[in-house]
């Protein structure tokens, strides 16, 4: 079953947002199989004290965007393939950078010195590591 | 549906609570916010028919007047405890299960084995912390189908509150109804689907949490704003003491 125990909730998006993050970071990592099942939504509304509205709104969005599926009575399991897994993980990236890329602009930062700035830290880890 | 329609509650020319209406409906959790003093005691003991309200308003249920036919729909519990301190667990539970046709036995053994508590020793001699976990597993095994709590963990510690937020949601039936008061707002707000705000005994705001989510807005925020704390009456107080610095 998906754990949802390094699941750390913050006030910077909505909590229904942060799951479905999750499950997709789960996915895109390799810490989820496909088929695996996920908590009923009492247990995990119970395991993070959210109220099972935005546990439910969480699922049903998920269920939309095809990578749980839901059988009455038997719970909900994580579904996805090596494409879907994909598109998941350019989908993350891209939000990533998207949300990287506002913050650089709101300090007045040109494409040149976003770009200098990331081979500046990129090699920097790298010289960290050696 | 519990409806509260138009409450007021006067002591002298005090208004304590001042023109209240609401409705809560099956499945909500509903934080009853505000500070100490704002009326949300007298509200719930309103609801619950503790205290009597002025004339014109009334407390309904499913369009009914409480009666003693219906009053069983409500449970409560409060840090100012409900049970009989003489008896123990066990007799409170035959108590219960002939007052309360629908006691949960269930849930509330449920409950008694989660908390640790003893069976067979009289209620006046728990800690405070165990008063207060026996007070909520009677209100939740009443077999109620709206649930008040008042503060009902003054004196535990924060551990113990956030155990039993998570074990109310592994218990409560989706039909269930539960009103919370409380000023610890941080500590709830994943929890409530909707907040009523109480300010001078007069509800100020009645916001539905999914709303807030979508608009982006942070529940704390949100209070500030609709209870005017905006931090402006900081930045004036500073002000005032930097012109008499000066």
């Amino acid at each position: 079953m998906l754990n949802f125990s390094e699941l750390k909730l913050t006030d910077r998006s909505p909590i229904y947002l942060q799951l479905i993050r999750y499950v997709k970071s789960a996915i895109v990592s390799g810490s989820v199989q496909n088929g695996e099942e996920m908590p009923s939504r009492r247990l995990l509304s119970s395991l993070l004290g959210v109220n099972p509205n935005t546990i439910q709104k969480a699922y049903r969005l998920m269920e939309e965007e095809g990578f749980i599926v839901s059988h009455a009575g038997s719970g909900s399991i994580v579904t996805f393939t090596d494409e879907t897994a994909a598109a998941l993980r350019r989908q993350l990236l891209l939000e990533d950078t998207r949300e990287y890329l506002a913050s650089l602009k709101a300090m007045g930062l040109t494409l040149e010195e976003t770009a200098s700035l990331l081979k500046e830290v990129w090699s920097e880890e790298k010289e960290e590591k050696a | 549906m519990l409806e509260i329609c138009n409450i007021s509650k006067y002591y002298g020319f005090t208004a304590a609570v001042r023109s209240v209406s609401f409705s809560a409906k099956g499945g909500e959790i509903i934080g009853l916010l505000g500070e100490n003093g704002a009326g949300k005691t007298t509200l719930i003991k309103i609801i619950i028919g503790f205290l009597p309200y002025e004339k014109n308003g009334a407390v309904l249920l499913d369009g009914a007047p409480i009666r003693q036919e219906n009053r069983a729909r409500i449970a409560y519990a409060s840090s100012e405890h409900t049970f009989f301190g003489g008896l123990t667990p066990k007799e409170h539970l035959e108590f219960y299960k002939a007052v309360y046709p629908k006691f949960d036995q269930e849930r509330f053994s449920l409950l008694m084995e989660f908390f640790g508590l003893p069976m067979n020793k009289a209620v006046r001699h728990f800690s405070l912390g165990m008063k207060n976990q026996f007070e909520v597993t009677l209100a939740l095994s009443q077999g109620a189908d709206y649930i008040l709590m008042d503060e009902p963990f003054s004196g535990s510690d924060i551990f113990g509150r956030e155990d039993f937020y998570k074990l109310m949601l592994a218990i409560l039936r989706p039909d269930e109804t539960v009103i919370l008061s409380t000023h610890l707002i941080e500590e709830v707000r994943y929890l409530l689907t909707r907040v009523l705000v109480i300010q001078k005994g007069e509800l100020i705001a009645d916001k539905d949490l999914s709303e807030l989510e979508e608009e982006g807005i942070e529940l704390t925020e949100w209070l500030k704003k609709v209870t005017g704390r905006t931090g402006s009456r900081a930045a004036e107080l500073i002000r005032k003491i930097e012109e008499g610095d000066s």
